[in-house]
């Protein structure tokens, strides 16, 4: 069952064998694996549905109401930006590209070698997990047919600079190229979670799904978990409804890398000042070419081709689009000429790069008892990403830009020119000058299986806490290198698959 | 008492919005629909409003800080919404260029959020040739070229 405002709005009290607080790629999977061993299982969620009759292409109404802070979420730090994040049924999988990419094998090394994780990444049963996740997002290549003129500009501008390139894989099933993820699948063709793990065992009473249900606090009783506990919120007022109380012996946190953190610390877990104190995430920024031709880049999968950098490890390359309100907004100047130049939009076609950085922070509880995310990003980071940026620039260039833009202070506006692009390799460059966003977040409740680098244990239960697990972006080590989400999903289902004792 | 007083700041913020959107998208002859087209200050009411309470306070308190105390960026006295047109724009453009990290944020956030309400009108929309695939199936969706793949098969796989 799905239980919706009406239900749940003035509170209640249950229980069951397991309660999944978040209902995203993470705590999909373990949901699904928990009713699957035949655990009772509920899972909390603070968002609601999102139906296809909710749908607007209006990005700033569909973001206010289906993502974390309306979508101003910002991480602060010496390079302030926009960190987004989906509150609805499915989490991020619900608004994000369903690029689908498998852990790299040296990232799996790092994570072994500085963490101990080998038990957990090391076998087959990854692998397996891997396996299972692409079967159920119905995991494939984006068909050629959908590129659209933009996915194809980027494929010519990294072939141009030999950056060995191809179709991405995606979590989507008869894409219709509608360069719409960001705003939610209008078709319903992306596989998002809320599709391929929640809906059948909800269907069938499996897994009950409370939404519009904010977790406060796990409850704990002797250092023993005995379920979970916060308020309802209607999802278009904003009101807060009644209280709620799961009981529950086992709590599996996946509320994501920003939320999970401030439960554990709204409970009284710190785990010695390790939860929240190691977020880390993907520095990513945009280059915008404008062609002679017409591209249309409204035109095609979202994100449908990329590359992973042969020559800077940990940076990878994508083509992007989102709706004009999000990604015109950093768009050249302000007054009439920036409005001559709007028609120059239906020209341009947009690369973004997304790179492994050392950044670290800190997520805190904030006044309003949500997240607060910091985040320091090395300058050595920054000028290798510009190294990469500079890759595309000159791609963009050689296959004919007359301009491209990255939108940063302190640097031509424009470049024209390779030669002018050489302004991206000043070593003076600081992190402040760039626009970055910060849409892959993780670590901020580290596994490992050294109790002094992270507060989780390699069965991914809390360190000094009986029956409260995280299975969610918190528990990477460090950053991926590549898009999270089927990382975080076979993650999951490997902790969640041994936690309720099913064949891994 | 407190649903008055943020019914007042809304109406604040929401001068201060419209004496931003004014500068920044005025008429043109250029065929770009100018802020009166694009309706900016009633939908950004609807936009203030469907936001969850922390965000739309922070907003509400950028756009009424800009429209009280913005004219002190420009040598004149009064609300920002009373400058000139031209003369908020170069309140903005200021922001935006200055060296002082908070104005420029200040300056950059004031354009995103405009833009934001701009760019999502119909009538710019229409303006900008957008058109989505799905509403005309086929349209627009050059395959890539064939060789494509050739050039490094299973790269990002
Ligand atoms: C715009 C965008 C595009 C992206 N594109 C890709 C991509 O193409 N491929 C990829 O691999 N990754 C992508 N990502 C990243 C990826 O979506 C996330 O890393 C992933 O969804 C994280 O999964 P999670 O389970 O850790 O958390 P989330 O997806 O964040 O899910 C957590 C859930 O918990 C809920 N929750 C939070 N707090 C509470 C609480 N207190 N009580 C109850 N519920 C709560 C949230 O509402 C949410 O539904 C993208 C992200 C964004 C924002
Ligand atoms: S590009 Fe459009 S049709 Fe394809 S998955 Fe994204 S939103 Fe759905």
């Amino acid at each position: 069952m799905i239980a919706g405002l009406e239900d749940v709005r003035s509170g209640y009290d249950v229980d069951c064998d397991v309660v999944v607080v978040g209902s995203g790629p993470g705590g999909a999977v373990a949901a699904a694996n928990f009713a699957e061993a035949g655990l009772r299982t509920i899972v909390v969620e603070a968002g609601p549905v999102v139906r296809p009759e909710d749908m607007t292409r209006a990005a700033p109404l569909f973001l206010a109401r289906y993502y974390w802070e309306g979508g101003l979420r910002m991480v602060a730090g010496d390079a302030p930006g926009p960190a987004m994040g989906g509150r609805c049924v499915g989490g991020s999988s619900v608004v994000n590209s369903a690029i689908m990419l498998k852990l790299p094998q040296w990232v799996r090394e790092i994570w072994s070698r500085e963490d101990g994780l080998g038990p957990l990444l090391d076998g087959a049963e990854l692998d397996r997990a891997f396996e299972r996740v692409f079967r159920a997002c119905r995991v494939a290549p984006t068909p050629l047919a959908v590129m659209g003129r933009r996915n194809e500009i980027v494929q010519r501008a990294l072939s141009h600079q030999r950056v060995p390139n191809g179709p991405l894989p995606r979590a989507v099933h008869g894409c219709e190229g509608c360069a719409d993820c960001i705003t939610g699948c209008h078709e319903g063709r992306k596989q998002s979670v809320d599709r391929s793990h929640l809906r059948e065992p909800a269907e069938r009473g499996a897994i009950d799904v409370m939404t519009c249900s904010h977790v406060d606090r796990v409850d704990l009783r002797g250092g023993r978990a005995v379920g979970v506990s916060g308020h309802v919120v209607d999802p278009v007022t904003w009101r807060r409804g009644g209280r709620f109380r799961v009981r529950a012996k086992r709590v599996v946190l996946a509320a994501g890398a920003a939320h999970t953190p401030v439960i554990l610390l709204r409970s009284g877990i710190s785990g010695r000042g390790l939860v929240g104190g190691t977020l880390t995430a993907h520095i990513s920024v945009g280059a915008f070419a404008i062609m002679d031709e017409v591209v249309d880049p409204w035109v095609g999968a979202t994100q449908g081709w990329g590359a992973i950098s042969p020559d800077i490890r940990g940076l990878k390359y994508e083509a992007l689009w989102a709706a004009p309100s999000l990604i015109g907004v950093n768009w050249g100047g302000v007054g009439e000429p920036w409005l001559r130049e709007l028609g120059d939009m239906k020209h341009a076609a947009v690369v973004a790069l997304v790179y492994r950085a050392n950044a670290w922070g800190r997520v805190r509880v904030g006044l309003g008892g949500g997240p607060r995310l910091s985040l320091r990003v090395p300058t050595a980071d920054v000028h290798t990403l510009m190294r990469g940026l500079k890759v595309a620039v000159d791609g963009f260039l050689g296959v004919g830009a007359r301009y491209v833009s990255a939108g940063m202070t302190g640097v031509p506006e424009r470049f024209g020119t390779p030669r002018e692009a050489e302004a991206l390799l000043d070593r003076r460059i600081r992190p402040r000058q760039v626009k970055m966003t910060f849409n892959h977040l993780f670590g901020s409740c580290r596994i490992s299986a050294d109790p002094r680098r992270g507060p989780v244990g390699l069965d991914g239960g809390v360190r000094g806490v009986d029956g409260v697990y995280v299975m969610d972006g918190a528990l990477f080590p460090s950053g991926s290198a590549v898009n999270p989400q089927a990382t975080i999903m076979a993650l999951s289902d490997v902790l969640s698959r041994r936690l309720a004792g099913l064949a891994a | 008492m407190k649903a008055r007083l943020e019914d007042s700041l809304l109406d604040v913020a929401l001068a201060g919005f419209g004496a931003v959107s004014e500068a920044l998208y005025p008429e043109s002859d250029c065929g770009a629909p100018s802020h009166r087209d694009a309706d900016m200050v009633a939908r950004a009411r609807s936009w203030f409003l469907t936001l969850p309470p922390e965000s739309r306070r922070l907003l509400l308190a950028l756009f009424a800080s800009m429209e009280l105390l913005g004219a002190g960026f420009a040598p004149a006295l009064g609300r920002f919404s009373r400058l000139s047109a031209a003369r908020r724009l170069r309140v903005v453009e200021r922001l935006r260029a200055s060296p002082i990290a908070p104005l420029k944020f200040l300056g950059d956030a004031l354009k995103q959020s405009t833009s934001m309400i701009y760019l999502s009108h119909p009538a710019v929309l229409a303006h900008l040739g957008v058109y989505k695939s799905c509403d005309h199936p086929g349209a627009g969706l050059v395959p890539v070229r064939a060789d494509a793949l050739r050039s490094a098969p299973g790269a990002t796989s």
